[in-house]
């Protein structure tokens, strides 16, 4: 598990995290989103132990991760601006790592450089981008983790790579109960992935919630009425947006589909469809109900 | 120990500096073969000079060093490479640790297999060379002292800054600032004072402490014309001191490096603050050639206007590029004030200084005695005697009252500018608060008079002999005779010098005083002088060694005082070359010789006076009569002696041309004496 409580910190006076408070669950893959310059990638170098907190803890098993080779071992961070040994080969780098990091496993990385085909004798610097991000999830992937951090990583990703390495991620985590936070801007990026997500803006945590229970807490509602009606023949019902035009309204209710839905039939209504909200759509009302816009945030 | 090393890690260190290590190894490595395969040795017998035994392995601390830790630790330059390297499961320690031993294991180990390589080869191409082992060990400890220092300080200078240009431009200013600030501040207290000799604020002005430094000092204060130590940075004290720096800036870069923060990379400096430090420092470093400038006298007030504004340029470009902002300059102006007081403080400091040493009053009742100081002269060593002396304390109150009067009429003669007419001796006064003050005085030459004969009586006469008894006996306290423009082996130096010394052992303070070639500057001067024309300079013994913790090399005058010297000295002389010599003259004769010039002194004829004839094919070409003559005097069957209780002439045939063919020696120097004085007598009428 990871803790941070009212981590803080600044760089020459801008401040990236103001007081951050959140609990990562062991064995979960953690989203975490932002636009840029939210704090995201701070927040992952303060976990990975690259930065030290101006104030705050933050702690992973109980343990502050800076300074502690103990706590670093059980890492692999890949980075938005990833380091690569310029005119290194992949074996070099592999090299690298096995130098560096006391669980890389070869034999894992024989079998991930034959599932990505990436050749591990030519230099990297004739690699694509998305080619050495592929690289550098290896890497990563090959030192038996506990934690794995991504810092926009799939962004340089084909959607066929994508899914091979949430496969295995997802393999990971099932197997061996890692973690696994993933940030990026983009909220459909997370959404097939995470199991959980998190909100960052201005240095903080705004919203936070598992993802399942956001699909399924959330859903939108069209009814029609014979007779006339307002808003407030649905004032037992928690809703999150309202909107009329004729006889037909469409609201976004929290709470329990099955049991709404039933109270709905109730009024006999001429039409009645109970949709499912996309991930954004569920954020944007979230966020509406916090009182920010979640468009404005993320763009 | 564990923590501040790990074994993998520092693998990975050599593995990410290996193209600079080859490199480094490789031009050592051609240093170390054609260093010893190009070394011709001279003609004459000189000293092999540790400087000669690889001259690459001045590149150690000027290039590679400062290039190794650059290469291994730039990963504190980059964002990314920044955060992967602090993101690795070791401590901070560790990696700075490791990665610094790798640094180390290229300087250490290159440095030594090319030098086993060196001597190796030297053994194999020169077999009859002696090569002075311990000064060669030394100058290698010296350059891995100095390659040591220059990469602690790049790396210090790199854990206080996040660029390229910024880590070599601080690491400038931490190699340099210091001791040029030590040495250009003593140098002008120095020059102002007057009085204060050369080496009297010690560590402080001596640079060669710190060896990577000393050259470029030693250059800088030679074209200032500041009176500068003899180049030798070969001294263990050096090594030590060079050392402990190194170790100090390594504890400071240690703790810096735990304490740095990964996204202080790309960052000209880590702080604000050390920002305005680095800026401010780089340009009081140029500003200190204006100040030097300036009490230099220089009437050329716009020259030092001119470098002031250089400064400015430096201080301001430093920011810009840095920062590469123009609006950054705005910042930069508070701090020029703190640039102003700097060199206000600094030109301060050297009158402050110069006003205490003139106004300081020291009476005869303070001083608890007095010890001579040899003038430290360019480019020769101190003799063994002039060390011995050093040590003695004078405590006779004539001597005491003497060195007051004259300390208190020197300070005035500084103040006044007035030195014609007088000289400068060097005396260390220890008062009785014990206090040492080095002085330089100034003594006319009938003050000279009465210091001689002070320091010929009574006690200070009995100290003075006990010191020249005390002359190092046996030649394994000398590292190396010559005697110029001589070839003799050194075991047959050796051989001369140890009938020297029992010849002069029994001689009195005065005898041994008129034998010595070195110049003592208090006493001494005017009795050789005196004496001079009443010797026949023949030849002097140049012996060097090492003692007290310092060189020293004495000049031993051989003459008609030290007659068994003197004959061993000839006899030596001619079994080498009197063959050789009178070969030449005939290939002269013959013609088959045409690029020579001889040299023909005459000793002992007359009033004893020299007679010298000089012949070459350009001005003055020696005649085959002439010739037939001079080799009228050899006798292929008598012994190569000369007595020279009668007269002989010492003849020198050099190459003009010499092209440095082993088989055709550069010169011959041998004696001819012939078998009677009329015979002598004839050849030198046809010479007249």
């Amino acid at each position: 598990m990871i803790k941070a409580a009212n981590i803080t910190k600044t760089f020459d006076g801008f401040l990236a995290l103001k007081e951050l408070n959140c609990v990562i669950p062991k064995g979960c893959i953690y989203g975490l989103i932002g636009s840029n310059g939210a704090g995201k990638s701070t927040f992952l170098r303060l976990i990975t132990g690259v930065y030290q907190s101006d104030s705050g803890s933050l702690t992973l098993e109980g343990e502050e991760v800076y300074e502690n080779p103990t706590a670093k071992a059980k890492i692999a961070f890949i980075p938005d601006e990833l380091f690569l040994i310029n005119n290194a080969s992949l074996k070099r780098m592999a090299s690298l790592y096995n130098s560096i990091f006391p669980h890389f496993d070869n034999i894992r990385f024989k079998e991930l450089t034959d599932a990505f085909r990436l050749d591990i004798t030519k230099s990297i610097n004739t690699f694509s981008k998305g080619m050495r991000r592929q690289a550098a999830t290896i890497l990563a992937l090959s030192c038996r983790p506990e934690y794995l951090f991504f810092d926009e990583t799939f962004d340089g990703l084909d959607p066929i790579m994508r899914n091979l390495v949430k496969n295995i991620l997802v393999e990971d985590v099932l197997e061996r109960h890692s973690t696994v936070i993933i940030t990026s801007h983009s909220l459909r990026e997370l959404e097939d992935t995470c199991d959980q997500l998190a909100l960052l803006h201005q240095g903080g945590i705004v919203f936070e919630s598992d993802v399942q229970n956001l699909k399924t807490s959330l859903f939108k509602v069209q009814i029609a009425l014979s007779a006339a009606y307002d808003k407030s023949l649905f004032e037992n019902l928690d809703l999150l947006s309202f909107s009329k035009k004729g006889s037909v309204a469409m609201f976004i209710v929290r709470g329990d589909r099955e049991k709404t839905e039933s109270q709905l039939r109730e009024l006999q209504p001429v039409l009645l469809d109970i949709l499912p909200l996309s991930l954004e759509e569920v954020f944007v009302h979230e966020m509406d109900a916090l009182g920010y816009s979640f468009r404005d945030i993320i763009e | 120990m564990k923590s501040l090393f790990n074994f993998k890690l520092y693998k990975e260190g050599l593995r990410q500096s290996l193209l600079p290590g080859i490199i480094f190894a490789c031009v050592m490595m051609l240093g170390a073969i054609f260093t010893p395969l190009g070394y011709r040795r001279p003609f004459y017998s000189s000293p092999f000079d540790y400087n000669q035994f690889n001259y690459a392995l001045f590149t150690t601390f000027t290039v590679f060093a400062p290039i190794l830790v650059l290469v291994t630790f730039s990963f504190l330059n980059k964002r990314n490479t920044s955060d992967f390297f602090h993101s690795i499961p070791h401590k901070r320690q560790t990696l700075f640790g490791s990665f610094f031993a790798a640094v180390m294991t290229w300087i250490v180990g290159v440095i030594a297999v090319s030098s086993a390589v060196c001597f190796a080869l030297y053994a194999i191409t020169s077999p009859n060379l002696s090569l002075p082992v311990a000064s060669i060990i030394i100058h290698i400890l010296s350059m891995m002292a100095a390659s040591f220092l220059v990469a602690v300080i790049t790396v210090t200078a790199m854990t206080l800054t996040g660029t390229v240009f910024s880590n070599v431009v601080v690491s400038f200013v931490l190699m340099f600032l210091p001791r040029a600030l030590m040495t250009m501040l003593s140098n002008l207290i120095i020059r102002q004072a007057v009085i204060l000799p050369a080496d009297s604020l010690g560590f402080f002005s001596n640079y060669w402490y710190n060896i990577p430094v000393s050259y470029p000092m030693y250059i800088f204060n030679s074209l200032m014309h500041y009176e500068h130590n003899i180049p030798n940075y070969n001294k263990i004290q050096y090594i030590i001191y060079t050392a402990v720096l190194g170790l100090i800036y390594l504890l400071i870069a240690f703790i810096l490096f735990k304490k740095r923060k990964s996204e202080m990379a790309g960052s000209s400096a880590v702080s604000n603050l050390l920002q305005h430090i680095f800026r401010v420092s780089l340009a009081f470093g140029f500003c200190l050639i204006p100040c030097t400038l300036y009490f230099n006298g220089t009437d050329n007030l716009v020259t030092i206007l001119t470098l002031y504004c250089i400064a400015l340029i430096i201080y301001f470009s430093y920011e810009l590029i840095t920062t590469k902002k123009l609006s950054s300059i705005k910042r930069t102006i508070p701090a020029l004030g703190i640039l102003i007081l700097l060199n206000a403080a600094f030109i301060g400091s050297v009158y402050g200084v110069k006003s205490y040493v003139l106004n300081t009053e020291t009476k005869a009742s303070d001083i608890k005695g007095i010890r001579l100081n040899y003038s430290k002269r360019i480019y020769s060593l101190p003799s063994y005697e002039e060390l011995l002396v050093e040590k003695i304390l004078f405590q006779d109150e004539e001597f005491i009252n003497f060195t007051a009067d004259v300390l208190e009429r020197t300070q005035n003669m500084v103040k006044h500018k007035f030195f014609s007419g007088y000289n400068p001796y060097k005396f260390k006064i220890v008062l009785k608060n014990g206090i040492t003050m080095s002085r330089t005085l100034w003594i006319s030459p009938d003050q000279q008079t009465d210091l001689r004969a002070i320091l010929l009586k009574n006690d200070n006469r009995v100290l003075l002999q006990n010191a020249f008894d005390n002359v190092p006996v046996g030649r394994n306290k000398i590292d190396n005779f010559t005697i110029s423009s001589t070839n003799l082996s050194q075991e047959q130096y050796a051989e001369l010098y140890d009938i020297y010394l029992d010849e002069t052992s029994g001689f009195s303070l005065d005898d041994k005083l008129h034998l010595l070639g070195n110049y003592f500057d208090t006493v001494f001067w005017e009795q050789r002088d005196k004496d001079q024309t009443k010797r026949k300079y023949i030849a002097s013994l140049y012996a060097t060694g090492h003692t007290m913790n310092k060189n020293f090399g004495s000049i031993y005058t051989i003459d008609e005082n030290t007659p068994e010297t003197l004959s061993k000295f000839f006899f030596s002389l001619n079994s080498n070359n009197l063959e050789d010599g009178i070969n030449r003259l005939k290939e002269i004769k013959s013609g088959k010789k045409t690029n020579y010039t001889i040299f023909i002194n005459v000793y002992g004829y007359d009033t004893r006076a020299n007679m010298e004839y000089n012949y070459s094919p350009n001005y003055n070409e020696i005649s085959s009569l002439k010739i037939n003559k001079l080799l009228s005097l050899y006798d292929d069957t008598a012994t190569p002696s000369i007595d020279f209780s009668k007269p002989f002439m010492q003849i020198t045939i050099y190459n003009n041309y010499y092209d440095g063919n082993p088989g055709d020696r550069n010169y011959l120097y041998f004696f001819l004496q012939g078998d009677n004085i009329d015979s002598f007598e004839n050849v030198l009428n046809y010479l007249r």
